[in-house]
C-alpha cells in the first residue's frame, strides 16, 4: 500500500475510490448481509433532502405496492421483489396501467431512470448521491424487497468475492 | 442528505428499529503490516476514520457482538449490529 493510500486509507471515500478499479482488492472476503426496515417517513425525508425529487411523496402499501405522489399526479406501481445486481444494482417498478406509463415516459427524464413499457428501472449506481459509492455497489450479491404497510425492507448480502472480482 | 443522515445520528437510528447487520472483515497480514510502518513513519493515529458519510462512532452504539479471529496471516473481525 502507498504513503498516500495509508493517510488517505480511513477516509472511506477516498478509499473506496483508490481501491475501487482494482475491485476493492483490499477488501477481498468481507462480507456484509443483513435486514433495514425503511419507514416510509424515513424514505421521504430522504426524498426532500434531494432534488429533484424534493416534492414527491412516497406511501408503501403492502404487497409490493407503492404509490408516489407529486402534487396533484398520483402514480401506483409494484415494486419487484428482487433487485438485478447483475451490474449496480437497479431497481424494477411496474407501472400499474399503460396511461401513466405514457404520461411517465414525458414527464421524467433522467438519466438514471429508463422506461419499457409499464417497466420503470432505476440505476443507483447512476443515481445522485449514491453514485460516488458505485464501486461498493458493485459487489451487492443479493437485495430483495418487501413491503407491509408504511415499511419497505430491504435484505442484502454484499461481498468481495476473491473468486469473482467486480471491478 | 448530510443533514437526513445527521438527523438519523441524533435520533439513535430509532427510525431503523428492527435492522441487524452482521459482517466479517478479513485484514491480511501485509495490510496490517503495511498500515503499522506508514503509522509509524507519519505518527498517525491508526487508524481513525475521517471525511466519511457513514458515522462510524455512532454506529458503535448499535454493536451487539464483535470477535475476532487470527488464522495464519489473517485477521478476522466479525460483528453484529442491531438498531
Amino acid at each position: 500500500m502507498s504513503e498516500r493510500h495509508f493517510t488517505q486509507a480511513m477516509d472511506v471515500r477516498a478509499f473506496v475510490r483508490e481501491d475501487a478499479p482494482g475491485g476493492l482488492a483490499q477488501l477481498k472476503g468481507m462480507r456484509l448481509t443483513g435486514e433495514i426496515p425503511l419507514r416510509e417517513g424515513v424514505i421521504n425525508d430522504a426524498l426532500r433532502s434531494r432534488t429533484p425529487w424534493r416534492d414527491l411523496m412516497i406511501s408503501v402499501e403492502d404487497r409490493n405496492q407503492i404509490v408516489l405522489r407529486k402534487g396533484l399526479f398520483h402514480v401506483t406501481a409494484t415494486l419487484d421483489e428482487t433487485v438485478d445486481t447483475r451490474h449496480t444494482p437497479r431497481i424494477r417498478l411496474r407501472l400499474a396501467s399503460a396511461v401513466i406509463a405514457w404520461t411517465v415516459g414525458r414527464l421524467v427524464r433522467l438519466p438514471y431512470v429508463t422506461l419499457d413499457g409499464q417497466i420503470v428501472t432505476i440505476d443507483l449506481g447512476a443515481m445522485p448521491p449514491v453514485r460516488e459509492w458505485e464501486p461498493v455497489l458493485r459487489h451487492l450479491r443479493r437485495a430483495t424487497l418487501t413491503t407491509t404497510r408504511g415499511v419497505l425492507r430491504v435484505q442484502f448480502e454484499w461481498f468481495v468475492d476473491p473468486a469473482s472480482p467486480r471491478g | 442528505m448530510q443533514e437526513w443522515l445527521k438527523t438519523q445520528v441524533a435520533n439513535n437510528f430509532e427510525a431503523f428499529a428492527g435492522a441487524r447487520v452482521s459482517g466479517s472483515v478479513p485484514f491480511t497480514e501485509s495490510v496490517l503490516n503495511s498500515w503499522l510502518e506508514s503509522a509509524l513513519r507519519h505518527h498517525v493515529a491508526f487508524p481513525s476514520v475521517t471525511g466519511s458519510q457513514i458515522p462510524f462512532a455512532q454506529l458503535t452504539r448499535l454493536v451487539a457482538s464483535v470477535r475476532v479471529e487470527i488464522a495464519e496471516g489473517v485477521l478476522t473481525l466479525h460483528f453484529e449490529l442491531k438498531a
